[in-house]
């Protein structure tokens, strides 16, 4: 088998893109992918089509050699375009060699290491009380693990002592109305520079039992993660910001994480994460996959968690009702809090391309947050 | 698909033991691997068959779950015959899962990386002349592109230690010149030698000849002297053939006690173990050169895993013998220095019952005794 092309396509889902590919081969088995909206989206595009022509004419089931290839002929460190993009090939490849084996991927990558996979639902709210109110609805739908933020709407601009105040409040307000039983995590977001200021914030919240704290300090210098983890008592989980196993392997070496949280999507995809959950696992570190984006992302982050013995539990937000839903043939919905194991060979979703073409591209960003002084705070 | 029985085959070769396992289906498809031969091989036979009431009855693609059924079901860390026995049922498993799939196990694993597989094969000698002279024997004969020795002779505990240095400088030396300058030359101390500097002067008197590595050259239990010695090397070091488990060569990498990771696929756990520990050594930029100083059936897993690797270096090769030959359905040969990968589904090769009869087990093997002038017990 040979494969003959790789088409991108983008689509806007009301909020922001989504970027998807399909990998073409001569003998009409086709691969479909998802790289990460990261932003400059068209950046992913144009890096996949420059390097399109390394992968036309190859043998799809040589992953690790394509990619391989691809990294060591790019030679500067990749950052996230080019990271997404090789993201987005690898499913499409895995898919492809599922389907041609006939079996879905999770069989591809060492079998099911469990019989269904546990996640844990995205809860919002601009006051405590609103978080509250969406903690029990989710919890009415079976799920029995929640992820917040920390933060009401305007936190930057807001004092401090505020801040750290108001997120007791939050997490407060939802541990009363779910009860003791569910697990409650925070996600800082990356949004502290400062270790100290992050310390006093997972203090304040640490008496409402947390499962984890994710991301407390930006990503870029891994040991102000580590120094949290040595300095606090609740679990630290990082790995969003995160590219290839190298990263991990230098996280794991200054014991940075309690829990990784990589994503299929940007980490270097399924052949990348099999090896980031191996130095993991060899710590005796979990991984909770980072899953924010969308219905092939979490498609692709079952077949994951099925497949290693490491697995701590998934993000999830409901996607199968948001409008993104459409651009897949089929959405996967949970039960109960559990993903059943898909059985349809390869990663076994598909994209709707008309529903794709029919929803164009549109200029996006994230907003540009800022403190109460003018100058830029993180998103 | 449904495991039904799995059984370990026990034959008797010239001088030691080959363990090898088998896995039956209620689908007609079976799977082999082969258990290091640790020395009291009815013990891994025992283990067999307490992992077999495990798994029996379980579907053998689900090799992750199974793996860790045996593991954290054992409680207690497993030891050399448990992890032998293990790495050997994991082995049967991916071969079934090749089979069943019409899939070569290689093609499970993220696909070929390379087209053929450098190996190296071992060379013994005490007099520097014959040494050489095997060496050359080694290439031209075999096709061997690189070869490996203990720079020690075998006699180097009777003398004084420098003595032992002079001799092993005169052997390499010999080596070196015989095979030319672009041969590469590893040397295998071991685990013999367990003080540091001694270590260290051993490998500075043979830098000049450039070797490729030296393995083992302290005693393996010993990872942070290792990660101390491995600071100062004047060129890589390679260890991890006693190892077991990512869990292990992740202290030795913490460690920063090897260049080269040497895991044993016969025992450091089976397949899915050395993909991890060779993904430990990809986050390090280290690269894995596999131990394999067993049969043709440990030689043609690890070359699925050479090809499927990307930071793998070179694998360690033995000429089978007749009887070795006899036990299975085909063997590798090499050529130009090089294996190459076999296509077939699961590992394209099987056992010959009828020659494991035809051979059977009789002892379990002992390794011999070393000792000291002074009547003190040495290692092997």
């Amino acid at each position: 088998m040979k494969i003959t092309d790789i088409r991108t396509y983008l689509a806007h889902d009301g909020t922001r893109n989504n970027v998807f590919l399909q990998v073409t081969t001569d003998e009409g088995v086709t691969g479909v992918g998802e790289p990460y909206s990261i932003g400059p989206d068209e950046g992913i595009l144009g890096t996949i089509e420059n390097l399109k022509g390394w992968f036309i004419g190859q043998d799809p089931s040589r992953i690790e050699w394509l990619l391989r290839r691809a990294k060591n002929t790019m030679r500067f460190p990749l950052g996230q375009v080019a990271w997404s993009a090789l993201s987005g090939i690898d499913h499409a490849l895995w898919d492809i060699a599922g389907k041609a084996a006939g079996v879905p991927v999770y069989r591809l990558l060492g079998g099911a290491a469990r019989d269904r996979v546990r996640v844990y639902h995205g809860i919002h709210g601009d006051t405590p009380e609103k978080c509250a109110e969406n903690a029990l609805a989710r919890q009415a739908e079976g799920y029995s693990a929640f992820k917040m933020s920390p933060y009401g709407p305007g936190w930057s601009e807001k004092p401090w002592r505020y801040v750290v105040r108001h997120a007791a409040e939050r997490l407060e307000a939802v541990r009363k109305a779910v009860g003791d039983g569910p697990e409650l995590a925070v996600d800082v977001h990356a949004t502290l520079r400062d270790a100290f200021r992050a310390r006093e914030l997972i203090e304040a919240m640490a008496p409402y039992r947390l499962m984890f704290v994710e991301e407390p300090v930006r990503p870029d210098l891994i040991e102000t993660t580590a120094r949290l983890r040595r300095e606090t008592r609740v679990p630290i989980a990082t790995g969003e910001n995160l590219y290839g196993v190298a990263r991990y392997s230098e996280l794991m070496a200054i014991d940075g994480a309690d829990i990784i949280q990589p994503d299929v999507l940007c980490c270097g995809g399924l052949h990348e994460l099999k090896k980031i959950c191996a130095v993991a696992e060899a710590s005796y570190v979990s991984v909770a996959p980072h899953n924010p984006l969308g219905l092939l992302s979490t498609a692709l982050s079952v077949h994951l968690a099925a497949s290693i013995n490491n697995f701590l539990i998934l993000e999830f937000h409901s996607d199968h009702e948001s409008p993104k839903a459409r651009f897949v043939d089929e959405p996967w919905v949970p039960e109960g809090g559990y993903f059943e194991l898909p059985t349809r060979p390869g990663i076994g979703m598909e994209l709707d391309l008309a529903a794709i073409k029919g929803n164009p591209t549109r200029h996006w960003n994230r907003g540009f947050p800022r403190h109460a002084d003018g100058s830029p705070a993180f998103i | 698909m449904k495991i039904t029985r799995i059984e370990a085959l026990v034959a008797g070769i010239e001088h030691r033991n080959q363990v090898f396992v088998r896995t039956h289906t209620d689908e007609g498809i079976h799977g082999v691997g082969e258990a290091y031969n640790v020395g009291p091989d009815l013990a891994t036979v025992s283990w067999v068959d307490y992992f077999a009431e495990q798994l029996v009855g379980r579907d053998p693609t689900r090799i992750e779950q199974l793996w860790a059924l045996a593991y954290q079901g054992a409680r207690f860390p497993i030891g050399s015959s448990g992890m032998a026995a293990l790495s050997g049922i994991e082995h049967s498993l991916w071969d079934i899962t090749g089979k069943a799939l019409d899939l070569p196990v290689y093609k499970l694993l993220g696909g070929r990386v390379r087209d053929r597989v450098p190996v190296y094969h071992g060379v013994h000698a005490d007099d520097p002349g014959l040494l050489a002279e095997h060496a050359l024997e080694k290439i031209e004969a075999i096709g061997i592109g690189a070869v490996k020795t203990n720079p020690l002779a075998t006699t180097w505990r009777q003398g004084t230690w420098n003595d032992a240095i002079r001799t092993a400088r005169a052997r390499i030396a010999a080596l070196r010149a015989a095979v030319g300058p672009d041969v590469d030359i590893g040397l295998d101390a071991h685990a013999a030698v367990w003080e540091l500097p001694k270590a260290l002067d051993l490998a500075d008197s043979l830098a000049e000849y450039s070797p490729m590595f030296m393995e083992e050259p302290l005693r393996m239990e010993n990872r942070h002297a290792m990660g101390e010695l491995r600071k100062k090397m004047p060129f890589a070091l390679a260890t991890g053939e006693c190892l077991y488990t990512k869990f292990e060569f992740e202290d030795l990498v913490r460690a920063q006690a090897a260049d080269i990771l040497q895991p044993d696929i016969c025992i450091c756990g089976g397949m899915m173990e050395m993909r991890k520990i060779a993904a430990l050594a990809e986050g390090h930029d280290l690269v894995v050169a596999p131990h394999n100083p067993l049969g043709p059936l440990a030689t043609v897993i690890n070359v699925h895993f050479a090809a499927a690797t990307s930071n793998f270096l070179i694998l360690e090769y033995r000429e089978p013998d007749s009887i070795e030959r006899a036990l299975v359905t085909e063997t590798l040969k090499p050529k130009d220095g090089y294996v190459a990968i076999p296509d077939r589904p699961g590992w394209g090769i099987d056992i010959v019952e009828q020659a494991v009869k035809k051979h059977p087990y009789k002892n379990a093997w002992h390794r011999g005794d070393r000792v000291y002038p002074d009547g003190a017990v040495a290692f092997i």
